[in-house]
């Protein structure tokens, strides 16, 4: 029977190499896979190239890192506190709607600075009260908060394809405005937004007094009640933050790059990619920000691979190779496998 | 003294040397023999080494070398199940009863593990007639829930017998007993050997081990560091070879001055006519008492007679469904753990890791996380140095072995696990510390060194309510002793203390 066995102390150089490996193996294999497809080794390796540096695939890879970054940095300090919520994605369309209404819809006057940071303290606070309803049912009727955030999802999906084929409807077509230009945001100003959002995480978690007590009660929740750090407080808070920060994502998106909304673009998928993300970044929300850059880079190189003549499924395959090679990378750090 | 017996052994291994997957070297090339119609003691501190040989003896741990010899020839044992054809058994800590399932189905299912098959009838008449070779009293038709420890060791036991096996071994079979039933069973075990059985009786407590066993074999670090003729050893001897020469300090036992009714201490914890209830039943049934400044009030009983549910409510883990708890004549019933402690409580649980430490975390993480809620003087945000500084000088406070505060807790030893717990609720100078069998499974030293720590800081003015199950510590420390049986207070007991007035409030 095979199983795992924990090599004990691994060095954070070791992780970090390790996954190295793991991206680098993975690259290899999606590459292998693409050719299958009948597609030129020249155009595929082109794609992958083109992806890390050209400046137009750099740009999209920023852009595309906010709304993921924000949903998975969030969910680190939820996670941590074994809030295992998915919300995220409800909670990145509820701030990109609400974005949306604030500088295209309610006929409030602001400059671009004003529209900014309204819109990112406006979408936090729908994202925080998604998060806070979460919570709510969870602390008070104890319903779990899996499967509570999966149907607000579901929830948010029909009212936000209500807002969008009713009330945001223009013209014809179930497509809403477009968030005007002078609100619009440069791709670089999303990463610094993200990364601020990552600063204060990582303050919060690893220097402050919530961060302790939501360590302590991921791992012993009983020894933290014991001790005086109240359970309800707890998960509170990392449903407020988690949201906030997910729903600024769902403003990064809007800001940065979607600008409109139609019923196709209403579940993007954002959300639950955080998700993933903070799994994969062990729930540190450093780590979180660099592995959504790395997945947005994905998206953006299967976008490329598209583009090139590779089908829809052979994407999908190379970029779950990419990823899952990172997993195994990380696991095979921590662990030997052993044979008994 | 070693004792040559020229005997044949009916169970002997030979070199057994056991290293667990995770690097801890368990057993080191124990030799260990068991005679037919002997009690043999496995004596040693926790960690000693002594569950892990009987473990692989019984096939449950593979040795990593050694050989086993049963009843002259040499033999492969790779599970439990062959154990038990073999006629080799062995009663766990906490007996494997199924709560769901009568005796004789509990029964009936082991004896179908060791290749016997049975109808539930026959099992009944089985069991009957052991209870009349044997004289092992136990109920066919009562489920496993509602059997006391004591009965639960009965019925395996019985399952030993009925199995035919020719040696049985006890891990730490007394831990959950009354003083009664432990000298039931020590009786019944007499009997057995009475018929030719072989006990293995695996014992931390010396006392036990010399007023059980014909022979002891003493572990230390996972190796046999002596073995002696019961009737003869004396107990320096015997801590010797448990702790290693100079290792042991003998005055060990620590006596609290008794303190005086009416003295003016005031009155830290006051509990009032409190029930507790868990999916309606009451666990707890108007419990009634208080400790003043200075005091130490034990809890005596046995195991599941609502102890733990008593020290949950006044902790503030349970809502108590009436009744009042005070700390300094505050009403504390309604607030959760974290006002309280805010009040000046400490806690001590009976669990080490997931309770009162978090597992996977540094020393100085545990210490921190216990002080931030409490006014510590920590900040909003953590000032690590000062953590820092409050780690040592908490590690300072006892002998906590450990390299700094950076160590992870889970690679403290269990000792020093406590040590560190114990140290880091007195650092704080709580008025009133609840305990919860404070020395539960440490190893002797450990054990005086906490009762010393707890009797230091009552003459300080902490007042101390230990509930423990063994009555030994409570009758050493304590100022006042209540009983506590079938979730009611049975009588308060003052210093001199009457050992079989209160052992017999704790059987009834």
């Amino acid at each position: 029977m095979l199983f795992l066995e924990e090599r004990g102390r691994v060095s954070r150089l070791t992780i970090i190499l390790g996954t190295l490996a793991g991206v680098f193996a993975g690259f290899s294999l999606a590459v292998l896979l693409t050719l299958l497809a009948g597609v030129s080794l020249a155009s595929v390796l082109g794609s992958l190239i083109y992806t890390y540096t050209s400046s137009s695939a750099i740009a999209s890879i920023l852009a595309l890192s906010g709304p993921i970054a924000g949903s998975a940095i969030g969910l680190t300090i939820a996670y941590r506190a074994r809030f295992i919520t998915i919300a995220s994605e409800g909670q990145v369309i509820a701030g990109a709607i609400v974005v949306l209404w604030l500088l295209a819809y309610s006929g409030f006057k602001m400059g671009p600075l004003e529209g900014f940071i309204l819109s990112l303290f406006l979408s936090g606070f729908v994202g925080a009260s998604i998060g806070f309803l979460v919570a709510l049912l969870k602390v008070k009727l104890y319903v779990n908060e899996i499967l509570s955030s999966l149907m607000i999802n579901y929830i948010i999906l029909v009212v936000a394809n209500y807002i969008i084929g009713g009330p945001f409807r223009e013209g014809p077509f179930a497509i809403t405005r477009s968030v005007p230009h002078e609100y619009r945001v440069s791709f670089t100003l999303i990463p610094l937004v993200t990364g601020l959002i990552t600063l204060a995480l990582w303050i919060l978690m690893f220097r402050s007094k919530l961060g302790l007590a939501v360590e302590a009660y991921g791992r012993a929740p009983k020894a933290a009640e014991t001790y005086g750090h109240d359970p309800s407080r707890i998960i509170f808070s990392v449903a407020l933050i988690s949201g906030f920060s997910a729903g600024v994502g769902g403003a990064l998106m809007m800001l940065g790059f979607q600008h409109s909304m139609s019923p196709m673009s209403v579940f993007p998928g954002y959300g639950y990619m955080g998700v993933l993300v903070a799994w994969l970044s062990a729930n540190n929300p450093l780590a979180a920000f660099v592995s959504s850059l790395f997945i947005s880079s994905i998206a953006v190189y299967g976008r490329l691979l598209q583009a090139s003549g590779v089908p829809l499924g052979y994407v999908l395959g190379a970029q779950a190779l990419i990823v899952l090679s990172a997993l195994t990378a990380v696991t095979l750090v921590k662990y030997r496998v052993r044979w008994l | 003294m070693i004792i040559v017996a020229e005997r044949e052994p009916i169970l002997e291994a030979r070199g057994i040397t056991v290293v667990y997957p995770n690097g801890v070297v368990a057993n080191v090339d124990v030799n260990f023999k068991v005679y037919e119609g002997e009690i043999v003691a496995l004596l040693g501190e926790n960690g000693a080494g002594k569950s892990t040989l009987v473990r692989a003896v019984a096939g449950i741990v593979r040795p990593n070398k050694g050989e086993v010899y049963f009843q002259g020839r040499k033999v492969v044992i790779n599970n439990y199940s062959e154990a038990l054809k073999l006629g080799i058994y062995l009663v766990s800590q906490n007996p494997h009863v199924f709560e769901t399932l009568t005796v004789a189905e509990d029964v009936g299912l082991t004896l179908s593990r060791a290749g016997f098959k049975v109808k539930l009838r026959d099992v009944e008449k089985l069991l009957a007639s052991a209870s009349l070779e044997y004289d092992v009293k136990v109920s066919p038709h009562e489920l496993g829930w509602g059997l006391s420890m004591g009965e639960k060791q009965r019925v395996e036991i019985a399952k030993a017998l009925l199995l035919n096996s020719k040696v049985i071994m006890l891990d730490e079979p007394t831990t959950h007993l009354t003083p009664m039933e432990t000298s039931s069973l020590l009786g019944m075990l007499r009997r057995l050997t009475g018929k030719g059985k072989g006990i293995v009786f695996i014992t931390h407590k010396i006392g036990e081990a010399m007023n059980v066993a014909d022979r002891i074999v003493v572990m230390r670090g996972g190796r046999v560091t002596g073995e002696f003729n019961a009737g003869s050893v004396t107990r320096e001897s015997l801590l010797e070879a448990m702790f290693g020469a100079g290792n042991v300090n003998f005055e060990g036992g620590v006596k609290s001055p008794p303190l005086k009714e009416g003295d003016g201490r005031a009155t830290l914890i006051d509990v009032e006519d409190l029930w507790v209830l868990e999916h309606g039943v009451p666990r707890v049934k108007g419990v009634t008492f208080s400790v003043r400044e200075g005091e130490i009030v034990g809890v005596a009983g046995v195991a599941g007679n609502g102890q733990r549910e008593l020290f949950e409510a006044l902790i503030g883990l349970r809502k108590p469904a009436r009744g009042r708890v005070r700390i300094s004549g505050v009403d504390v019933t309604s607030l959760g753990p974290g006002e309280r402690v805010k009040r000046g409580l400490a806690v001590i649980p009976e669990e080490k890791l997931g309770w009162a430490l978090v597992p996977g975390l540094s020393v100085k993480f545990n210490v921190a996380f216990a002080l931030a809620s409490v006014n510590s003087g920590l900040g909003f945000l953590v000032n690590w140095s000062k953590v820092d500084r409050i780690a040592r000088e908490v590690i300072g406070l006892t002998k906590v072995k450990v390299a700094g505060g950076d160590v992870p807790v889970d690679s403290l030893s269990g000792g020093n696990m406590q040590r560190l717990i114990v140290a880091r609720e007195l650092f704080r100078k709580p008025k009133i510390v609840i305990a919860m069998n404070p020395t539960g499974g440490l190893d002797y030293a450990t054990s005086v060194e906490v009762r010393k720590l707890i009797v230091k800081a009552s003459g300080e003015g902490t007042g101390f309510l230990i509930i423990s199950e063994d009555l030994g510590e409570l009758l050493e420390i304590s100022d006042r002793i209540i009983v506590m049986s079938r979730g009611s207070l049975k009588g308060g007991f003052g210093r001199p203390f009457n050992f079989d007035s209160i052992a017999k409030s704790m059987a009834d």
